[in-house]
């Protein structure tokens, strides 16, 4: 296995990740500031072709700027962004819920 | 194109679940892993895409209406919309697994602690399918009523 490979596969994994937090801090900025909503929405035609879209760069970027840096893939720092990747997922899951609950029942 | 997006979804969760077995497993098989993942990466964009299409054309005008006026407005307002955003981050998760098991395949079988930090993830993916999947359970029932 060489370290190369190892490498790639990290690329993507901290790509996904940055992906993640960007599209989660566009839906709640989104709902919280809603000129940045019809930003999307102009540019896009809809919000969440937007996010989605910017989700999708960001990951490409992400992991390109990845794949740049001079650091050498291994096996222990692949399994640490993995299990980040992990967390960040079922964090940024309950912020959005949470959100979206709070804005519906919470909210004064 | 609303059960291509409900069936695509439901193997996608599948994948992740099953590949989180076959992880969790002493001896785990790379092919079945790889598969898997293969199959959850390809279904989760294949339900994020016939979703999009429905939510964008569709969605908006037809149902979010039914649902405001219905007994429960609060399943758009918080299971759809949640549902929605969310659902946008799956892709990235199942390419990125899927992109380990490609790439790093035979580490992750031979190594344990990225075997088991795959299967955590895989494990992650499913939960949060299956909360995405009962949401759009709750929408159809508000729907109905």
């Amino acid at each position: 296995m060489t370290n190369l490979n190892i490498k790639k596969a990290q690329n993507l994994v901290v790509g996904a990740s940055a992906a993640v937090l960007v599209v989660t801090a566009l839906t709640i900025v989104g709902e919280l500031a809603p000129p940045l909503k019809d930003f999307l929405k102009a540019t896009f035609s809809h919000h969440w072709i937007g996010k989605g879209a910017v989700g999708a760069l960001v990951f490409v970027v992400v992991a390109a700027v990845d794949a740049i840096i001079p650091v050498e893939g291994n096996s222990d720092s692949l399994a640490l962004d993995i299990y980040i990747l992990a967390w960040v997922t079922l964090a940024s899951f309950l912020a959005i819920y949470g959100f979206f609950i709070f804005e519906t029942f919470a909210k004064p | 194109m609303l059960t291509a997006h409900v069936l695509a979804g439901l193997v996608g969760v599948a994948g992740f679940y099953a590949a989180w077995l076959y992880l969790s497993k002493k001896e785990s098989s790379l092919p079945a892993v790889r598969a898997w993942l293969a199959a959850a990466a390809a279904a989760i964009i294949g339900s994020w895409l016939t979703g999009g299409y429905y939510y964008v054309l569709y969605y908006g005008g037809a149902v979010k209406p039914v649902i405001k006026k219905s007994a429960f407005p609060w399943a758009h307002t918080v299971f759809t919309e949640a549902k929605e955003h969310v659902f946008l981050f799956l892709p990235f998760i199942a390419l990125a697994l899927f992109a380990v098991s490609f790439f790093a395949g035979p580490e992750m079988i031979k190594n344990e602690k990225l075997k088991r930090a795959v299967g955590f993830a895989a494990f992650a993916a499913t939960l949060v399918g299956v909360a995405v999947t009962l949401s759009g359970v709750i929408m159809s029932g508000a729907v109905r009523k």
